[in-house]
């Protein structure tokens, strides 16, 4: 009877493997095509709508534009959301908790809310369709992703090192920089990673937002996926999947402390016995 | 004037490092409470405050069966995410710890390809000829169901989006469900269907109602996926508001129909929070 029951669950599991996996393999499959037509499984395979993709301005424009927006995104995201962690996690002033779970708001907001307040606020102020105004609009979904990441990890650093540091006579800019920015790093890289991604994978806040010379990587797929899905699109997504497999690689290994365990705890202690 | 700043700066107590937080208020202030404002004041017609857009909106005709995909499709995509996310957290909190991390790394590898390359990968798969209709006809039906295009594409398409924000929350009420629990139980005479009842499922409520929280809020704002996957037939309100902005330049109207979804999200996250009370926004 047990027995069957755990039968049962991982039947049900590999299915939903499946279900998650699936769908990117086939298409990393259609993407190795030989013909311009999407065909599964392919006649032949090559690797020519990878070469198209990587080398048609068609694509490397959008893919430019996405990588300088989300890159802004990251710095301005992350600079203002780590300085709002210390506001909420070391400031003695009330009402502290309920201002983070405010900043939250955007969140649990639907991206299509936010888009269109955005684009009636930059259309009245002339910034829709460029870049700044992109990048002003997709930093309001990053930096909520900064707080939360950075809040936890800053709660969990001892005030008590900062103290000996300073008590040993170091200035508070360099206790930062040598005690609680090292301290932090798990949160910080995960956070600058989520604030990139917020600007990279959006296509819902850009969409009112692009102008005709401005138009994000995402946006672009959006329009051809709709109008005429073929083998290029499905090698755009081969090319997406591997970053998003590299990210993904860099996380886990994070997140289960392979680099980090080595490296930032003696570090912490040595700057300690400074 | 002075006077009452000085009383208001020693009531709130700041220091040095509230200061840090007042560029992240400000943005919020700007960049998110001012443009939903916005929004909010051109739906009524701002500065003539009137009625007349939702009036044009309910004597459309067109917005009610928007309004109507938009709530079936995100109470079906609930229940489907529910019924096929707690089992699978259930199996990573019971895994060994290297299975369980290969299980949570298989949810979050569609996370973090971009949604609209999860989606459209849906296309290849689903479209007439795709993957799936040519495995039904070898299984033997003859005539598979239309699949892209239809509120049934979208449903499929939204639950593996909307999935890994399911699992995790349930995972996390999980791990907190101790094996000692079950052993007591066990040593009370219950049999493990019974503990599983009458101790795992209440104690992973709260994963599930922050999951279902977020599947609902997230479904009911969606535009990329049904945009690609489906059909004249199951067009949500996220699709509405872009057809006015995109086609029609009707601002008043989208502002209108953004509202209505502004208040829906809200009766959602106002309604859980009664519900599950502090356990969902500040508990631990």
């Amino acid at each position: 009877m047990k027995r069957a029951g755990m039968i049962a669950l991982a039947i049900l599991v590999a299915g939903e493997v499946l279900f998650l996996l699936g769908p990117t393999i086939i298409t990393v499959i259609i993407s190795l095509g030989k013909s311009p037509l999407v065909q599964f499984p392919p006649a032949g395979f090559s690797v020519v709508w990878y070469k198209l993709v990587a080398t048609s301005s068609q694509w490397t424009v959008p893919a430019l534009t996405s990588l300088v927006a989300a890159t802004l995104v990251m710095v301005i995201g992350t600079t203002i959301g780590v300085a709002a962690s210390f506001a909420i996690v070391r400031s003695g002033v009330r009402f502290r908790s309920a201002a983070a779970s405010l900043l939250l708001l955007p969140l649990i907001t639907p991206a299509m809310l936010i888009s269109l307040g955005l684009a009636l606020v930059m259309t009245s102020l002339r910034l829709a369709g460029t870049m700044e105004g992109l990048v002003i609009a997709q930093g309001v979904t990053a930096v909520p992703y900064v707080i939360v990441n950075c809040s936890i990890s800053l709660r969990n650093i001892d005030p008590s090192v900062e103290w000996a540091a300073q008590s040993l006579g170091a200035t508070p800019g360099r206790t930062l920089l040598h005690i609680t920015v090292p301290l932090m790093r798990r949160g910080l890289i995960a956070a600058a990673m989520f604030a990139f991604l917020a600007s990279w994978d959006d296509a819902i806040i850009a969409l009112f937002l692009n102008g005709p010379s401005l138009t994000t990587l995402p946006v672009f797929l959006l329009g051809q996926a709709s109008q005429n899905p073929s083998p290029a699109i499905a090698a755009a997504a081969g090319y997406l999947s591997f970053v998003a497999l590299l990210v993904f690689a860099l996380v886990v290994s994070v997140g289960m402390g392979i680099p980090t365990a080595g490296v930032a705890r003696p570090r912490a202690e040595q700057n300690g016995r400074q | 004037m002075r006077g009452t700043l000085h009383t208001v700066m020693i009531w709130l107590r700041p220091d040095k490092a509230a200061l840090a937080g007042v560029p992240a208020l400000a943005y919020f202030l700007l960049g998110f409470v001012l443009p939903l404002g916005l929004m909010v004041s051109i739906s009524f017609g701002a500065p003539h405050w009137t009625l007349a857009n939702y009036q044009t909106l309910g004597n459309a005709g067109l917005f009610w069966p928007l309004l109507d995909n938009t709530l079936r499709t995100t109470a079906i995509v609930t229940v489907v995410t529910l019924v096929l996310g707690y089992p699978y957290a259930y199996a990573m909190s019971r895994a060994r710890t290297r299975v369980a991390v290969l299980l949570g790394a298989v949810m979050l590898f569609p996370f973090l390809v971009s949604t609209v390359v999860r989606s459209f990968t849906w296309v290849f798969i689903l479209e007439p000829g795709g993957v799936v209709p040519k495995v039904l006809e070898l299984i033997g039906i003859a005539h598979p169901p239309v699949l892209l295009g239809t509120e049934l594409g979208v449903v499929i398409g939204l639950t593996q989006v909307e999935l890994p924000f399911v699992v995790f929350p349930i995972f996390a009420a999980l791990t907190a469900v101790k094996s000692d629990y079950l052993a007591a139980a066990a040593s009370l005479g219950a049999s493990p269907p019974r503990a599983f009842a009458l101790v795992t499922v209440p104690l992973s409520m709260a994963g599930v109602a922050v999951g279902a929280l977020l599947a609902i809020v997230y479904t009911l704002g969606s535009y990329i996926t049904p945009e690609l996957l489906g059909g004249q037939g199951s067009t949500m309100i996220g699709q509405g508001i872009a057809l006015e902005v995109q086609t029609s330049l009707s601002w008043g109207i989208a502002s209108t129909m953004g509202t209505v979804l502004f208040v829906v999200t809200a009766l959602v996250l106002i309604a859980s929070v009664r519900l599950g009370g502090q356990r969902l926004l500040g508990g631990r």
